[in-house]
């Protein structure tokens, strides 16, 4: 009985005592495209079709709620993830979304995509910006899989390879 | 390298004239943590000793003190030359800020270390660390800098440090996650933004207990005084509204802003409001009178902390995504300089240090 009180105690302490700790994370990579910059911020900006350029994605169906548009992306590896579109800046080139919920390891994740002509002629430029918590969000320890790290590796290896799949895209490859 | 103590700079003793008792005057070495007490007429003669070994003192302009979570070190940013003149190593994922120029010290919340960064402003130089139990945010400096308060939201607690002695700490227990903390300019009052229970808990800063705690919006987080004392604003981040709270009536409003906003700055007049706004990339800017949107200007990316220096009336804000310091002209309201900083600029806190 009294480990059965222990573990209700160690059960229910987060919840109680305890409270949100952990700084934001940040992934920020850039991919330089020989192509020009309205053909890539074409495939950036189409918020329902992810697929046609990141090769972790199996499939996007984009939604419309009223204003907002939200897109459910079907991971390759499993799973699903449901993103709303914040906004796409023509003029600025910059598209902002944010996540609702999804098969990745990371809590309030936020993010945009910018597209810049250079550094050379006929280059672009493509930067993307993640800025997002770990799951967990209470205090140490930390269950494993839900930790800074895990956030960061995860993001890190979508930019990577949504990066690298968006320059075969836009340079035809 | 992170300019760092050695050993030549370890015997250097460093003077203080303490304000508090003016018949005294401690001299501290911080090598072998010595506190000696002096006669009163030694302190004319300590003053000018004191006055004449401070190296690098400028009586110039300001300095902004701006925290860099990635790269777990400190901008120090000259506010005349707007170019960063020092990059100070503090300890892991350092986020709040608050000066002294009373005792030419800046302190650093070290979040991902537990502990507090003692900067000396006149050398740019981590003098210590203070360790702390749980992990601190904000951190705060009463008026008469006598006292330093953290915000621990690991332990749900506010700290009190005396900064004559860092051993000597009072803890007072307060809400959910407490992030933001501001001073009344009287030094009487300190609020707590209760980020996780959605309030301000109201401390009294001389018997250290919570007396009351006023309803906000969804999850504060940078809460301000305005320099009259009479009102008190909180970023509400998941509302997308601060909170005007009224402190002599407790009246409250919300006024809408950007996505997400996180800190907020008030002109020396009292009349003009600036809140950053984290996933709009802008600065919102509200007119006290009429607690209405004026003007929004576009600034870095994912911008934190801001402060407004009453010197020049500029008012700076640390860009987390770009590594870049705005400053903006708080008379036309628009972007005039942009400066790199360290990796993830926060600068959580009042960050000017001004003379």
């Amino acid at each position: 009985m009294k480990k059965l009180f222990a573990l209700l105690a160690l059960a229910t302490l987060p919840l109680t005592v305890m409270a949100h700790g952990p700084s934001p994370q940040k992934v920020d990579k850039s991919v330089t495209i020989k192509a020009d910059p309205a053909k890539v911020w074409a495939l950036v900006k189409d918020f329902g079709n992810m697929h046609k350029w990141h090769p972790s994605v199996a499939s996007t169906k984009l939604e419309k709620k009223g204003d907002d548009s939200f897109r459910l992306l079907t991971l390759k590896s499993g799973g699903t993830v449901n993103q709303k579109l914040r906004g796409a800046d023509d003029a600025g080139m910059k598209m902002r979304y944010e996540m609702i919920e999804g098969k990745m390891p990371v809590a309030d994740y936020n993010a945009f995509m910018t597209v810049k002509a250079g550094p050379g002629a006929g280059e672009t430029t493509v930067n993307w910006v993640g800025r997002f918590y770990r799951v967990y969000k209470l205090n140490p320890p930390i269950p494993e899989g839900q930790d800074d790290e895990s956030a960061l590796k995860a993001v890190t290896e979508f930019y990577n390879a949504g990066l690298e799949g968006l320059k075969k895209a836009a340079e035809g490859k | 390298m992170p300019p760092r103590l050695d050993a030549v700079q370890r015997r250097h003793i460093y003077f203080r004239v303490n304000l508090i008792m003016p018949d005294a005057v401690f001299v501290e070495a911080p090598s072998f943590k010595a506190t000696i007490l002096l006669k009163s007429r030694l302190i004319i003669i300590v003053s000018l000793i004191s006055l004449l070994t401070m190296p690098g003192t400028t009586l110039a302009d300001g300095y902004a003190y701006i925290t860099n979570q990635g790269s777990h070190d400190v901008s120090v940013i000259d506010l005349h030359s707007h170019k960063v003149i020092a990059s100070i190593g503090v300890g892991k994922g350092p986020v709040g800020v608050a000066v002294s120029s009373q005792l030419q010290r800046v302190f650093i919340s070290n979040v991902d270390s537990q502990s507090v960064s003692v900067i000396d402003s006149n050398n740019h130089i981590e003098l210590a660390q203070i360790p702390l139990a749980g992990s601190p945010v904000a951190v705060a400096i009463s008026p008469d800098s006598s006292t330093l308060f953290v915000a621990d939201w690991y332990m749900d607690m506010v700290i009190a440090i005396d900064t004559s002695d860092y051993s000597k700490q009072r803890k007072v227990s307060i809400g959910k996650a407490p992030a933001g903390l501001v001073i009344s300019p009287d030094g009487q009052t300190l609020y707590v933004s209760n980020r996780d229970s959605n309030d301000i808990g109201v401390i009294d800063i001389v018997t250290f207990t919570v007396t009351t705690r006023i309803p906000a919006g969804e999850h504060p987080f940078g809460i301000t005084v305005s320099p009259d004392g009479k009102r008190l604003y909180a970023a509400n981040v998941y509302e997308d509204s601060i909170s005007i709270i009224d402190l002599a009536s407790g009246h409250s409003e919300k006024t809408g802003v950007g996505t997400r906003p996180y800190c907020i700055t008030v002109s020396p007049d009292s009349k003009t409001v600036f809140v950053t706004n984290t996933q709009d990339d802008s600065v919102s800017v509200i007119d006290a009178d009429s607690n209405r949107l004026v003007a929004t200007i576009e600034v870095g990316s994912f911008p934190e902390g801001i402060d407004y220096d009453a010197h020049s009336h500029r008012v700076y804000v640390a860009s987390w995504s770009d590594n870049a310091v705005s400053v903006i002209d708080a008379h036309t309201k628009k972007v005039i300089d942009t400066i790199s900083t360290g990796q993830q600029s926060r600068a959580f806190g009042r960050f000017i240090l001004g003379n």
